[in-house]
């Protein structure tokens, strides 16, 4: 087992820098995630640690030695790609084995290594078939089996389940966290998807334009984001943001109806400024109302409904865990738990 | 897609047996030719079927002039073509096996680097080749015979082998940069990250499954090999070097035309690429038309 470190690590293509010095630490049996929108950077970062794109600036380490001039093979790395890249002409076994035989490792072990990776993902019944005679999770397990079977120093998964329908990816995905919790390798996983990364990873880095965002536990990311970027990459349905201007202890919206603010901001006052609320951090009150919000859709999904309206004239979704009874149209009152309240800079985004 | 109506399908059916006769008809005179003696071939020239078969023509050229056979008891002449027969048939083999196994190596590593490799001058080399066969072959005999001179090459099967080498590469360069083009990179970063190097990962991964298109350039270069006149014409004027087109061409002259014995020899001829044709046919639908639907 191993910890990577980047530092400083840039890419470009020609004259185009794509990503721009990134820091990085992950520790020993860590499991990351790498998200963000696509063309981030986050596929090309994964790429530069596997040794399959050059390195232009900075260093890719693995148990603090410097691996940016080792080649893809001696860096005892395994990879999953998105498209499973198994090989067609070999069998489901041949497949797992193909590493373990380059390494000249004895045949009778690489078969029972094959075999103890094919239990562990339920493949034994299709060892001697063939890629296309499997389906698609058959051959993401198969990806993964080829992965297990090399014992490597470091996993790293590219998009592993975004060519599986919704609900084997649901599946796989919690088969890949209790494969990570028994087998404790050190894993990247590049995602595009935020519930993916939320649910798997230890700790998630959010990149946007081959630049980090913010690094940090999934929670950490949900309660505390550093702007307003990474407050709406994560979290379904999104973070509620109002424009408006810090006005003393209230935030004042353009129709000039106010929100309560969790503390006065003395320095930034009338500043230009986006009110960031989860939609699970609204409560329908009968008195006592900090503000009204006109109901426009009614979504239930059964166990939360979700709310699509206005406040103020701007556009909010807000999720309610009992049932409601409410038609389009009406005006409700609603209060906000103010210690969930994120205030963003209008210009820059950046968490005030 | 619809269903066709059945006039649809007469229609084509139709044009692909004109299409099919168009390219098979030449080929029933050349049966027939072989299968009569020059005299009942000239006696009626317009007689459909001939007056008597024999197969003294195959006699003659199989045992190289020393069987003649009733059709041949006269005529005590026999050009080199005729009596070096055998010799030029394995010298065609040789000479086409050889050109296709050696330019399939070389275009290979050469369309995989073209394709993989991110090299600076790749581009402009690939358009090179690619204007290379714009040129002639005939403007090139006489610079080729100099050169083939020179390194003492001429009057060799090496020699001949290497002109043809020269001159088919591009070819199969051509047809097979496509193809790897459309080849799954993940396959080889796989391999590579497996524990090949570039080239077993093009070796152990990317040639085993590229059979069809290899297949199918294979068989059109050992086609152009096997047919290709000009270059061992060329560069062997020894009756020992000769090949079957060279043979071919040597029963026309201005004293005397072997027309029954040249049909004998077309046949023989044709042999070893229906032959191979025939062998690699599952290969070859799927080869040619590769790339043509995502698969």
């Amino acid at each position: 087992m191993a910890n990577v470190s980047v530092e400083n690590l840039k890419k470009n293509y020609g004259l185009h820098e794509v990503i721009h010095g990134i820091d990085i630490d992950i520790g020993d049996r860590e499991f990351v995630a790498l998200v963000g929108p696509s063309g981030c950077g986050k596929s090309t970062l994964l790429r530069m640690i596997a040794g399959l794109e050059d390195v232009s600036g900075g260093t890719v380490s693995i148990d603090e030695e410097v691996i940016n001039d080792i080649a893809p093979r001696d860096r005892d790395i395994a990879m999953v790609f998105q498209s499973y890249a198994l090989y067609p002409h070999m069998t489901v076994a041949q497949n797992m084995g193909f590493a373990l035989k380059l390494a000249k490792v004895p045949a009778d072990e690489i078969d029972a290594r094959v075999r103890q990776a094919a239990a562990t993902l339920n493949l034994t019944d299709y060892l001697e078939r063939f890629p296309r005679e499997l389906s698609g999770g058959q051959r993401q397990r198969v990806a993964m089996g080829r992965a297990i079977v090399r014992r490597p120093k470091v996993f790293l998964f590219d998009e592993p389940l975004s060519n599986l329908d919704a609900k084997l990816r649901v599946r796989m995905r919690t088969e890949i966290k209790s494969l990570h919790q028994r087998l404790g390798a050190t894993s990247i996983y590049v995602t595009h998807d935020q519930i993916e990364a939320m649910t798997m990873a230890d700790r998630i880095v959010v990149m946007r334009g081959g630049n980090i965002e913010q690094i940090g536990a999934p929670l950490e990311l949900y309660d505390a984001p550093v702007n307003e970027f990474v407050a709406t990459f994560i979290g379904s349905p999104a973070i509620n943001l109002l424009e408006g201007v810090i006005d003393g202890a209230d935030f004042r919206l353009p129709d000039g109806s106010t929100l309560p603010l969790p503390a006065a901001k003395p320095g930034d006052n009338g500043r230009a400024a986006k009110y960031g609320i989860r939609p699970e951090h609204f409560a329908i009150v009968e008195t006592g109302a900090m503000t009204m919000m006109k109901i426009d859709v009614v979504e239930p999904t059964g166990n939360e409904t979700i709310l699509s309206g206005t406040i103020g004239g701007q556009e909010v979704q807000i999720t309610q865990q009992q049932r409601l009874s409410l038609a389009p149209g009406q005006e409700i009152g609603v209060s906000l738990r103010l210690d969930a309240v994120h205030l963003f800079d209008a210009q820059s985004g950046q968490r005030l | 897609m619809n269903r066709m109506s059945w006039r649809y399908r007469l229609g084509m059916n139709l044009a692909n047996v004109l299409a099919i006769c168009f390219l098979i008809l030449p080929l029933v005179p050349v049966v027939l030719g072989s299968l009569q003696s020059e005299r009942t071939l000239q006696e009626d020239v317009w007689a459909l079927l001939p007056a008597e078969y024999t197969l003294d023509n195959f006699r003659l050229i199989l045992s190289g002039g020393t069987n003649k056979g009733q059709a041949f008891q006269g005529i005590d002449y026999l050009p080199n073509s005729v009596t070096w027969f055998r010799n030029a048939f394995l010298n065609s083999v040789l000479v086409a096996s050889s050109v296709t196994v050696l330019t399939l190596v070389l275009a290979t590593l050469t369309a995989l680097t073209v394709t993989r490799l991110k090299l600076r001058w790749t581009g402009y080399l690939m358009n090179a080749t690619v204007i290379s066969r714009m040129v002639p072959l005939i403007v090139l005999m006489l610079p080729l015979f100099v050169v083939m001179r020179q390194i003492g090459l001429l009057n060799t099967l090496p020699g001949i082998i290497m002109a043809e080498v020269g001159l088919l590469l591009p070819y199969a360069i051509i047809i097979l940069v496509p193809y790897f083009q459309a080849f799954p990179k993940e396959l080889e970063e796989s391999a590579r990250l497996d524990g090949c190097t570039r080239l077993a990962s093009y070796l152990r991964i990317v040639v085993p499954l590229s059979t069809p298109a290899l297949a199918a350039c294979g068989v059109i270069i050992f086609i152009i090999s096997w047919h290709e006149l000009m270059i061992p014409l060329i560069i062997a004027s020894k009756p020992e070097f000769m090949t079957l087109p060279v043979v071919l061409a040597g029963l026309v002259s201005d004293q005397f035309v072997f027309f029954t014995v040249m049909m004998a020899i077309c046949l023989i001829g044709l042999a070893p690429t229906m032959l191979l044709v025939l062998l690699l046919q599952k290969y070859l639908v799927k080869g040619l038309t590769a790339g043509a639907v995502k698969g």
